[in-house]
């Protein structure tokens, strides 16, 4: 059956376009953002097939060594367009990634659900649990790093690029992991689980440095 | 799979210099650490994923840049690492050797080009420039102080450690061979041997870094 992302995307957008002429004040935030994360990720699933075909790779090469670098560099286009223009405060900031993050996530979970059907409920509690937080813990490295680095021009520019870098590594990381079968493809999925559960214990003395700071 | 091996030692290594950095990092919340803890952690990202890859498929990436972007980017968190700790004076140094250093990764650059892609090797040129020209500033300024030994040994294993790198790269242009013959895994084992080297040379290096800072 073919389908249109264009379409799905119209779906999922509407509702959330509408919420954000309805809201006011702080509670819109996180409605355009998750509207960004999911608009980020259509845009990025052009990108990626476009250099998949360019560079005439298998779905797998491209999935482990392509995919990453253009995801994460298109997340972080809006979030450093954020922060320049409108120098939110530091925690706000941090939830506003996380809601991009999240948006992501969503976008990608649901084309994933029409490619491969939605009968197995374990794999796609797995998979969505793990895909879900993967963009979620690499949200929260950007955004931690992007915030402990951002005060010193000569740390804003450097930091920006390393974090970038550090999230798009994890992410290859994740994703070579979950294409292969049994143990690997276990671990690949846990990892995200793992580390974002190690950033909210860390929370506190992130909030710690940044208060230092 | 002496490469897996030596691989494998190196993340090893690497993980645990990455935890000792990250227990500074909690005790002390210094800016310094939090440096040190992405420089370990990004190098290693970048370790793993090129480690899970040969044992995965048994040969090294296609495309390059993932491992690399990480590597370089842990290469630029040294920089800083650097950066912070000189001196106000150390900056302002007029001299033409740490210009040199510009000179021969340029040249390198040009060498490596006719093996690799071009983006990397500018990349990594740019990144090793900068490590280099400011270990060795930082040498000539402290070499003329006295006393002169706290921020020398920390110059110094930043250059062992990007001579390591260079010799790396210059023996995979000419030989490759899967066993310890090969010199790449001897130059890569001195560069593991140079992770440690930064823990305790940043550490002694800290307290003078935020007196200057303060003051």
């Amino acid at each position: 059956m073919t389908y249109y992302i264009e379409n799905i995307y119209i779906c999922l957008a509407a509702p959330l376009l509408v919420s954000i002429m309805y809201l006011r004040g702080r509670k819109r935030a996180p409605m355009l953002f998750l509207l960004i994360g999911m608009t980020v990720c259509l845009l990025s699933s052009y990108i990626s097939t476009f250099a998949a075909a360019v560079l005439q790779t298998t779905l797998v090469t491209a999935s482990v060594e392509i995919t990453p670098i253009i995801e994460e560099s298109m997340k972080l286009f809006p979030i450093l367009f954020y922060l320049m223009v409108f120098e939110p405060k530091k925690e706000q900031a941090a939830e506003d990634v996380v809601a991009l993050a999240i948006g992501f996530a969503t976008f990608e979970n649901v084309c994933y659900l029409l490619t491969n059907g939605a009968a197995d409920t374990l794999h796609l509690m797995i998979r969505g649990l793990g895909t879900g937080t993967m963009h979620l813990a690499c949200g929260m490295i950007v955004a931690g790093g992007l915030l402990m680095l951002w005060d010193r021009i000569y740390l804003r520019f450097a930091g920006t690029a390393g974090m970038l870098c550090v999230a798009m590594t994890y992410h290859a990381i994740y994703n070579l992991l979950v294409t292969q079968t049994g143990a690997p493809a276990v671990i690949g999925c846990l990892i995200p689980i793992v580390t974002a559960g190690s950033l909210m214990i860390l929370n506190p003395q992130i909030h710690k440095y940044l208060k230092k700071a | 799979m002496i490469e897996i091996v030596e691989n494998a030692a190196q993340f090893a290594v690497v993980s645990i210099c990455c935890g000792i950095s990250f227990f500074f990092f909690a005790k002390r919340h210094s800016r310094l650490w939090v440096l040190m803890t992405l420089f370990y952690s990004s190098f290693l990202l970048g370790l793993l994923y090129w480690l899970l890859y040969l044992l995965f498929y048994g040969y090294t990436p296609q495309f390059r840049y993932i491992s690399e972007l990480s590597w370089y980017t842990s290469y630029l968190f040294l920089a800083m690492v650097l950066h912070l700790l000189a001196d106000p004076a150390e900056r302002s140094i007029r001299s033409w050797i740490p210009k040199l250093t510009i000179v021969f990764a340029s040249g390198m650059c040009v060498l490596y080009m006719h093996y690799s892609s071009w983006m990397s090797n500018i990349l990594s040129t740019v990144v090793m420039s900068l490590l280099m020209y400011q270990a060795v500033r930082g040498l000539i300024y402290h070499k003329k102080q006295k006393p002169h030994g706290r921020h020398i040994w920390l110059y110094r294993a930043v250059l062992l450690f990007c001579s390591a790198e260079y010799l790396m790269w210059t023996v995979t242009c000419f030989y490759w061979s899967d066993t310890m013959k090969n010199p790449y895994f001897w130059f890569d084992i001195q560069q593991t041997l140079c992770f440690p080297l930064f823990l305790p040379a940043v550490s002694v290096l800290e307290q003078p870094a935020k007196a200057v800072n303060a003051a």
